[in-house]
């Protein structure tokens, strides 16, 4: 069967929450995602690579192609969530590996180079993304729904009461969870990750 | 999350929620407590104050206060939304404090700082009080993030209009005078040449004086989003206008946005302002949904969400926010106008949009069946509204003296004629029908429009597909040929009007089986309906769904599955229905040409896609349903596929009058699974009712009834009724003949296979010389017309062979059963079905009584198990089968195998 209607089918079983369809469902994103963002630079190599319009293009694609509803949506940007932060961070890793010099090649592939640029263009506003990438493990080991919460910010561009409504809060709490989670983070980051950990541990 | 964890963060929040000396207090009381979790929070609340976590932050909710952006100092955010971010922004030079907009830039969006710039000029030009100043423009580039920058006058005390007409409890002429500055300002832009492009509640800002001002004036252009963008990129942005946005802007084409386009933004602001809600809802809907519904649905009227407002305000209202240009002002002039003219309570230019215009919108969308009780409701709502139009009859006799009579209005006057029909006596505890309404309207709208042919046409043209919805097909024939001629002979109906028209017509003879006049109906509307602007309206695809249907009665198989993938690649993008309902036919197509396998992915396709675009009664899905469980019967899946009939029969039953052809297609394969169940009498009863309704629809030369009466030949067969089998069996080779002569054709593989089936009746009733004569001559008429390799003679050629077996002529019997069984065998989808392994039994049989015993037993053995898996050993062919493995085993002597297949007979 075609992809779409795969990926309909695994976006309705994980709107109802089953967990195996949304694992099942990341490499589909995965792929369009990568596709789409190649899609985007033919031609404007200097366009900057905007990961929170790649989701939503992706998202719109899927959307108009099928008949997909509200509770899709959500799973969707929950899954799309993941998929860019996992592009973004590796992205990330491996432009650190080519700095310290022990890399195979020089020169990045067509596609790494959209992808170092995203990096950029997200570390140009302070971010680490190796560290947080730390962090925000540690973060969804004492506090899943507050990690959810960033990636579907950070990573998905979901303003606020989009990012309530995918993780099914109200929009108070969800505000709250943003307030800790960034303070947490900045702590965990500027101290290195590991101060806190003898605080909120990790499980073995 | 970890109890520690929680314990942080509650004595984080419980400090946060403090200041000054109560927070220190909570904080060292804290300490004294527990050190390490107050260790923590003071780490937290420290990284809290320094405000480093905000590279968190989504692109575009960066804080970027104090930072300086082409000479402006950023001082606060004022608002966000998906196009960009407002700050409150000072100016040196002069000095003033501004609006600067950041628009960020988007992957493909043009960034070129002289075409900004260029814009902006052109902006700046726009001198009106109500608009807000554009003081320059330009790119910017600021850690990062890159974009376009407007600065704007700056509105103190700025609200959206509508916030401020509900806090300040504005009365309706308050009300109606923001919009109608809100109209000058614009129209002030159109004289300059600018459309504003996004005309919003957001967007007409109130200050703290009560003086409005339209903002964001072209900007949306001038960033080059609505130029460069896809509509995909614009997503952000999208959703802040769907609740106001035109049909054109939805569809993404920039050139179709004209001066209408901002009549209507300007007529939704004033819809909220005067009905009170949105002019729809978008809270909570997908954004998909949201799109497809600006494409599909109109407006609800202003008076069906406030029945308060005055008739002609709203009629003005509704005019201004109608989905097609064509409909609207021509110009925001004419609906300031317009709006002056009922303020000064003069009679107003706009006229209602016809309610049959509407239904027939309705009936669009909803081919070839409709539900009763939804338009039901739309007679109904209008009929409220007509009433509500009497009251008003004294001050409408004399606007009458003024106003021309125009189409439109003589189209609404016939209309009210039209349910005064039914109203109030005879609608008085009866349920009156949209069957009953068009009655009315057929005996009086030729006499009441014979002067306005243009009216007469559109009247008539909209019966007729309403009769065809509702699948009164005679009289959806009649009134269509004639609006086609009244059309014709005055040149009264536009192009696309007449060839939607003439494609009704197409299907309506379709459906009647006068295949030739629906092939040249529907060739001549098709070029027309393919090159319309929007086809994704259904016109086209049903066109085309119906010339499929003309191809399958005339064996036109490879024309038929061309047109049906033409759907799929046409309707692909737009109506995932008319999608639906090309893979159902498909699926049908697939069915009769036995590949099974394509009918199950097709059958089980349609039903899905169906399922999950609409609503759970409509017909489409029926269909769908009536395909796939064809396809499940054919598989053997009787319980699944009586699961799809039975939702079908209920739903089609809930929706279509009785005697409709789909509805009667449902009941015959609901027959068919009941025989395959072995309850003959309640098949039988089926079958004879469906024999009925086909003769009294379609006539006594009608395939389809041919067909009926075939199916009913046999089961009256396995009844042993073979006086009534060979009635019906005659009859369906003469009503064939006649549909064959009427064609100037003798032959054709359905009647070969009636003779065949008439033959096999002989057969049972113990006449097998007469038996093979029928089934000879049925076999003459197919090698006529069919492939040597053709399934359906394999069928004639193992019914030849068995009588021939059981009239003990082994000899002239096997030829027959050994080409049936190589047809079967050679076929790509019948190649493993219990069809072709009963054949090859039938040849193991007929070989064994010719005592060529290796042979038989090669066949026996190699088909039995086939058999058994898809029939059961309860199954008479079942039965057949065991029985020859008997005497194969009788034959060898082979006591053990013998005694186990005897123990399989049944009555042993």
């Amino acid at each position: 069967m075609e992809r779409p209607s795969e990926v309909t089918r695994l976006l309705r079983a994980a709107s109802t929450g089953d967990r195996v369809a949304l694992d099942e469902l990341f490499p589909l994103v995965y792929d369009e995602l990568r596709a789409l963002a190649r899609s985007c630079l033919v031609g404007d190599g200097a366009a900057t690579l905007q990961p929170t319009a790649l989701v939503h293009e992706a998202w719109m694609r899927l959307s108009r192609q099928e008949s997909l509803g509200v509770e899709h949506e959500r799973a969707f940007f929950g899954a799309a969530a993941t998929v860019m932060r996992r592009i973004l961070v590796d992205a990330a890793r491996a432009r650190g590996t080519r700095r310290r010099g022990d890399g195979q090649r020089d020169e990045p592939l067509p596609d790494e180079a959209h992808l170092a640029a995203a990096v950029e263009a997200f570390e140009s506003r302070g971010a680490d993304l190796v560290r947080l990438e730390e962090a925000l493990e540690k973060l969804e080991h004492v506090d899943e729904r507050k990690a959810r919460l960033v990636e579907l910010r950070f990573f998905a561009g979901l303003g606020m009461r989009e990012a309530a409504a995918a993780l099914d809060v109200s929009l108070r709490q969800a505000e709250r969870d943003w307030t800790m989670a960034r303070a947490w983070l900045h702590g965990a980051i500027t101290d290195g990750g590991a101060a806190d950990d003898a605080r909120v541990g990790s499980p073995a | 999350m970890s109890a520690d964890f929680q314990a942080v963060e509650e004595s984080f929040f419980g400090a946060l929620d403090l200041e000054g000396p109560e927070r220190a207090e909570f904080l060292s009381a804290l300490e004294q407590r527990d050190a390490a979790l107050h260790a923590e929070v003071a780490r937290l609340l420290d990284a809290h104050a320094t405000r480093d976590g905000e590279f968190l932050l989504p692109p575009g909710e960066e804080s970027l206060e104090g930072v300086d952006i082409a000479g402006f100092t950023i001082r606060r955010l004022l608002g966000a939304g998906g196009m960009g971010v407002v700050y409150e922004a000072e100016q040196t030079g002069p000095t003033r404090r501004v609006a600067l907009k950041l628009v960020r830039s988007l992957p493909g969006v043009d960034r070129d700082a002289a075409r900004i710039r260029y814009e902006a000029e052109t902006l700046a030009a726009l001198d009106h009080p109500s608009i807000a100043k554009v003081f320059g423009a330009g790119a910017f580039q600021h850690a990062g993030l890159d974009g376009a920058w407007f600065a704007m006058e700056l509105v103190q005390g700025a609200r959206p209009v509508t916030e401020f007409a509900d806090e300040e409890g504005l009365g309706r002429e308050a009300r109606l005078d923001l919009v109608a500055e809100a109209a000058r300002a614009v129209g002030h832009g159109h004289r300059r040449g600018v459309l504003h492009r996004d005309v919003k509640p957001d967007n007409l800002l109130v200050d703290g004086r009560g003086h409005l001002k339209v903002i964001d004036f072209g900007i949306a252009r001038a960033a080059g989003l609505e130029r460069d963008a896809t509509l995909a990129t614009r997503a952000g942005e999208l959703i802040g206008s769907l609740a106001t946005m035109s049909r054109e802007q939805a569809r993404g084409d920039p050139d179709a946005i004209d001066a209408r386009t901002d009549v209507h933004g300007l007529g939704a602001v004033a819809y909220q302002l005067i009905g009170g809600v949105p002019l729809r809802e978008v809270e909570g809907r997908a954004l998909a949904d949201v799109l497809r519904s600006i494409e599909e649905d109109a407006p609800r009227p202003l008076r069906a969400v406030s029945p308060g407002v005055p008739r002609d305000l709203a009629t003005i209202v509704d005019t201004a926010v109608d989905p097609d240009p064509e409909r609207r002002y021509a110009g925001v002039d004419a609906f300031v106008a317009d709006l002056e003219r009922f303020r000064a309570q003069r009679p107003i230019l706009a006229r209602p949009t016809p309610w049959l215009h509407r239904l027939r919108l309705f009936a669009g969308r909803n081919p070839a069946a409709t539900r009763l009780a939804a338009l039901l409701l739309v007679v109904v709502g209008t009929a409220t509204w007509y009433v509500s139009r009497a009251a008003d009859e004294t001050a409408e006799a004399r606007e009458s003296e003024h106003a021309a009579r125009t189409t439109e209005e003589i189209v609404a006057g016939f209309h009210r004629s039209l349910f005064e029909s039914v109203r109030p006596r005879r609608a008085l505890g009866s349920e009156v029908t949209v069957l009953d309404l068009l009655e009315g309207a057929d005996e009086s709208v030729r006499a009441e429009l014979s002067e306005y042919p243009a009216a007469l046409a559109e009247v008539l043209g909209t019966v007729g597909q309403t009769y065809l919805s509702l699948g009164a097909m005679e009289r959806a024939e009649a009134s269509l040929v004639r609006a086609l001629e009244v059309a014709g002979e005055t040149d009264a109906m536009p192009t696309i009007e007449r060839a939607r028209t003439l494609g009704a017509a197409g299907m309506t003879a379709a459906y009647l089986g006068r295949y030739e006049s629906a092939e040249e109906r529907l060739r001549e509307a098709l070029p027309v309906l393919a090159a319309a602007p929007n086809t994704g309206d259904g016109h086209h695809t049903s066109a085309l769904l119906g010339l499929a249907m003309v191809c399958e009665h005339e064996g036109r198989k490879d024309e038929q599955v061309k047109l049906l993938e033409q759907v799929v690649a046409v309707a692909n993008s737009a109506r995932t229905n008319i999608v639906g309902l090309a893979h159902a036919s498909l699926a049908a197509r697939a069915q009769a040409d036995r590949r099974f396998e394509d009918a199950l992915e097709q059958g089980a396709l349609a039903v899905e896609v169906l399922e999950s675009s609409g609503h759970p009664d409509q017909p489409d899905l029926a269909r769908a349903r009536e395909a796939y469980a064809g396809a499940l019967m054919s598989a053997g899946r009787l319980a699944e596929c009586r699961e799809q009939q039975a939702l079908s029969l209920a739903s089609l039953s809930r929706v279509l009058p009785p005697e409709h052809p789909d509805l009667d297609a449902a009941r015959f394969n609901h027959a068919l699974l009941l025989q395959r169940l072995r309850d003959l009498p309640a098949a039988d009863e089926a079958f004879a009712a469906s024999v009925e309704t086909r003769r009294a629809l379609l006539g006594d030369a009608h395939p389809r009834l041919a067909h009926v009466l075939h199916y009913h030949g046999w089961l009256l067969m396995d009844l042993d009724e073979h006086d009534r089998a060979r009635a019906a069996l005659d009859e369906a080779v003469a009503v064939q003949g006649r549909y064959l002569a009427g064609r100037g054709k003798e032959s054709d593989a359905k009647l070969g296979s009636y003779l065949a089936a008439r033959g096999m009746v002989e057969s049972r009733a113990g006449a097998p010389a007469d038996a093979v004569s029928f089934i000879e001559r049925g076999l003459a008429h197919q090698t006529r017309v069919l492939r040597a390799k053709d399934p359906a003679l394999a069928s004639t050629l193992t019914m030849l062979g068995t009588v021939l077996v059981e009239s003990k002529e082994f000899e002239r019997a096997l030829p027959h059963l050994e080409r049936a069984y190589d047809i079967r065998a050679g076929h790509p989808q019948l190649a493993g079905h219990w069809m072709t392994a009963n054949s090859r039994s039938a040849l193991g049989g007929c070989a064994l009584e010719l005592g060529r015993v290796e042979e038989a037993r090669a066949h026996l053995e190699g088909s039995i198990e086939v058999v058994r898996a898809a029939l059961g050993d309860g199954d008479f062919r079942t039965q057949t089968c065991i029985e020859r493995m008997v005497a194969l085993y009788e034959w060898t002597g082979e006591g053990e195998r013998l005694a186990e297949w005897r123990g399989l007979l049944a009555g042993d």
